[in-house]
């Protein structure tokens, strides 16, 4: 199935892959080694591909944010968030005050709790345990807090097309204070135990580097491309959903390394924590979505109570959002780059073509260049700062 | 029988079959199958507030050879269908298997083109989890649960061959 | 007018079919013969600096000629802005490869043949990429049903009754 065009004599074809514990499920990589180094490789994705596309046609524009849980599964809700902005894009609306920046505050937890796992897993595949348990403690937090404001744990279903869902609970501010004086600690404790440390570094530097010229060539976005020693984040080139409002750094690297993709992660949990500090300081009140009975279903007191509101509730549920003839494309950083929605619209209640710019997608093709000549366990340490979500790659 | 008054308490007389389904149901080695978002709630009933290893089933094998239960967590597309198949053709007797989630009972919310409705459409699944995707807490349900069925299993019945073609 | 639009059209004059300035980010129509001459110089040139390829989509207009829309989405990291190129072509056409241009390229293409079956002139490695190999049909057409082709009873034999397992 898989030939190399210059075949020698003394390699050989080894296979990881789908099932194979540091792939995280769904990908397969070809090696062709010498000894142990890998002199040629090729990946074999679509085991996890869904169809996602194809369902985002037949649903309404509401109806795809389940979807969208399912596509980066380990940060959900910046895929909800990130869709919705991009349909509001396409509606021409913006939601108010208190709905972004209670957007924002989940974004960024969810960014935390990607590069949690993310970091985690990625030193679990080198070797190291303890960081994962450290971590996925803060990660549980985290889920509590989703699972107060949304009532679930993993696929969230956070926004709706307008503002989110509903309203955050009386307690809310006090949780998030609470996190950001936990969530510290157990990254000061991670920082102790690698970014300094001998074996980890010996592990991760000047592995798997990549010139700044490749990835921008390649379509990197996020973390991986930051590493390289470009300070490109959305965030604050193009801000969206009030980002404008705070105060933080872009953290670079210098080399593209692994070593540097972790250390830009590391640090960039610590500018999410500062974001969400800012965010719950300067709260403001208000409602957390739009007012406009075409987009957002009324309250359920009118529904029960007034005519209109009950027209209103059908008409929404039965026929969904209508945006107008057009397309959009919006891009919003999310935890492994640029996520991006590219919706066609005839003027019905279905997008007429829904695609999805997968930041994974970019980043992983380059994979067999990086690993080119090195050996597998730096490949494993490698494939595992990429951070690849199968979900999201596949689609 | 009367024989332990007899032999002290150093002898201790059970089942042949109490015994070795004690066993095996109290080290339940799984191989987690984890394709998607159910692999993410199964790390987190790995990890530490959940801790699978109260109930025996924390030694991880990614090698079917190694390991005596599936754990199939995830959806499993038509292209990935022939891995887990293998991948279940591969282990060794006795196993067992948890379909975890709704995309790995039925398909779940993807009625698409590219996923499996459902793995017991390839393999024989022991106890199914609902849930999109299942809390930690269900998981630890189903291996309680699967540790039932093994209780009532019998050595010397053994369960008819799982015939490969 | 914007200033990208303004120097775009300047530039490539009367290879511009139409421009799009209502929808963000704005966009440009070129014929499918000019799309690597443009592409090209969309990249190195000094007002553009393209320097990153984001995503192609293929847009299947079932009933209308030329049927596919395809949609190249731009972005320029130096100069910060955004740019949509669009070309049309008809079922049995092709658009040229742009591997040569972004090394990006590469799986948005395959893509791009995989789910929506548009050939694509001088790449590499044209393959399907999401779908196995002896999968039929292009998905993301608007001819293919959501739920496939073959109905789902079919894709795989039901697990054998004889193995039933007795508890």
């Amino acid at each position: 199935m898989f030939t190399f065009e210059k075949k020698k004599k003394d390699t050989m074809i080894l296979n990881m892959g789908p099932s194979h514990n540091a792939t995280h499920g769904t990908l397969r990589i070809v090696l062709e080694l010498e000894g142990e180094r890998i002199v040629n490789s090729t990946l074999e994705i679509g085991y996890l591909h869904r169809g996602i596309e194809k369902m985002a046609e037949h649903r309404t524009y509401n109806g795809f944010i389940p979807l969208t849980d399912r596509m980066n599964y380990v940060s959900p809700i910046m895929n909800n968030v990130s869709y919705a902005l991009a349909v509001e894009k396409l509606l021409g609306i913006e939601v108010p005050k208190r709905g972004q920046y209670i957007r924002v505050i989940m974004n960024e937890f969810t960014r935390i709790a990607d590069h949690l796992v993310a970091i985690g897993t990625n030193v679990v595949d080198i070797g190291a345990l303890t960081n994962y348990f450290y971590f996925f403690k803060e990660r549980e937090r985290i889920y509590d807090l989703i699972e107060k404001v949304v009532g679930a744990r993993l696929t969230t279903t956070f926004t709706r097309i307008g503002g989110i869902a509903r309203n955050v609970p009386d307690d809310f501010e006090s949780d998030v204070r609470f996190l950001l004086k936990e969530i510290p600690e157990s990254i000061k404790d991670v920082d102790r135990l690698l970014t300094k440390n001998r074996i980890f570094m010996d592990r991760t530097v000047d592995v798997g580097a990549i010139s700044q010229q490749r990835a921008l060539e390649y379509g990197f976005t996020g973390p991986v491309l930051r590493a390289t020693g470009l300070a490109w984040d959305l965030r604050k080139k193009q801000p969206y959903s009030s980002y404008s409002d705070f105060q933080f750094d872009v953290p670079t690297g210098e080399n593209g390394d692994t070593y540097d993709r972790y250390l830009v992660r590391m640090e960039e949990m610590r500018q999410s924590l500062r974001i969400i500090q800012q965010a719950v300081d300067h709260l403001p009140g208000g409602p957390v979505s739009i007012d406009d009975p075409h987009i957002t279903l009324p309250p359920k007191e009118d529904v029960y109570n007034t005519m209109e509101g009950l027209i209103h509730h059908f008409m929404l549920v039965m026929y969904g959002i209508k945006a107008k003839p057009g397309y959009v494309y919006f891009g919003t950083e999310v935890a492994n780059g640029e996520l991006g929605f590219y919706i066609v619209s005839d003027g019905q209640q279905y997008p007429y073509r829904l695609k999805v710019r997968p930041p994974c997608f970019a980043i992983f093709q380059a994979f067999p260049e990086m690993i080119k000549g090195h050996l597998i366990s730096d490949a494993v340490a490698i494939l595992g700062s990429l951070n690849i979500v199968a979900g999201e790659l596949d689609r | 029988m009367g024989l332990e008054e007899k032999l002290g308490d150093s002898i201790f007389t059970t089942q042949l079959d109490a015994l070795v389904n004690w066993s095996r149901k109290n080290s339940l080695w799984p191989m987690p199958f984890g394709t998607a978002c159910c692999a993410i709630e199964f790390m987190a009933a790995v990890g530490t507030r959940f801790d699978l290893a109260r109930f025996g089933a924390e030694a991880m094998r990614f090698s079917p050879r190694q390991s005596d239960l599936l754990l199939v967590a995830g959806t499993i597309s038509n292209k990935m269908g022939p891995v887990l198949k293998k991948i279940y053709d591969q282990m060794a007797e006795p196993k067992w298997v948890i379909s975890m989630g709704s995309c790995a009972t039925s398909g779940g919310i993807f009625d698409s083109y590219p996923t499996l409705q459902g793995i017991d459409t390839i393999i024989p699944v022991d106890v199914y989890v609902t849930g999109c995707p299942p809390r930690p807490e269900a998981l630890i349900d189903a291996i309680m649960q699967l540790q039932e069925i093994i209780k009532q299993e019998s050595v010397r019945r053994p369960r008819k061959a799982m015939s490969i073609k | 007018m914007s200033e990208l639009i303004e120097n775009i059209k300047n530039k490539f004059g009367g290879k511009i079919i139409s421009t799009q300035e209502e929808f963000r980010p704005r966009s440009v129509k070129v014929a499918a013969a000019d799309l690597l001459e443009i592409m090209t110089a969309l990249k190195n040139e000094e007002p553009f600096q393209f320097d990153q390829i984001l995503d192609i989509a293929g847009v299947d207009f079932l009933n209308q000629k030329p049927r596919f829309l395809i949609v190249y989405i731009l972005l320029s990291t130096a100069k910060n802005h955004r740019l949509i190129v669009e070309t049309d072509i008809d079922e049995l056409g092709s658009v040229p490869s742009l591997t040569g241009v972004w090394c990006g390229a590469d799986w948005f293409e395959r893509e791009l043949y995989d789910m929506s079956g548009v050939k694509v002139n001088g790449h590499p490695n044209l393959k399907r990429i999401l779908m196995s190999e002896d999968f039929e049909g292009h998905p993301l057409r608007k001819d293919f049903p959501v739920r496939g082709t073959t109905p789902p009873e079919k894709r795989y034999a039901p697990w054998d009754k004889r193995r039933t397992r007795e508890y």
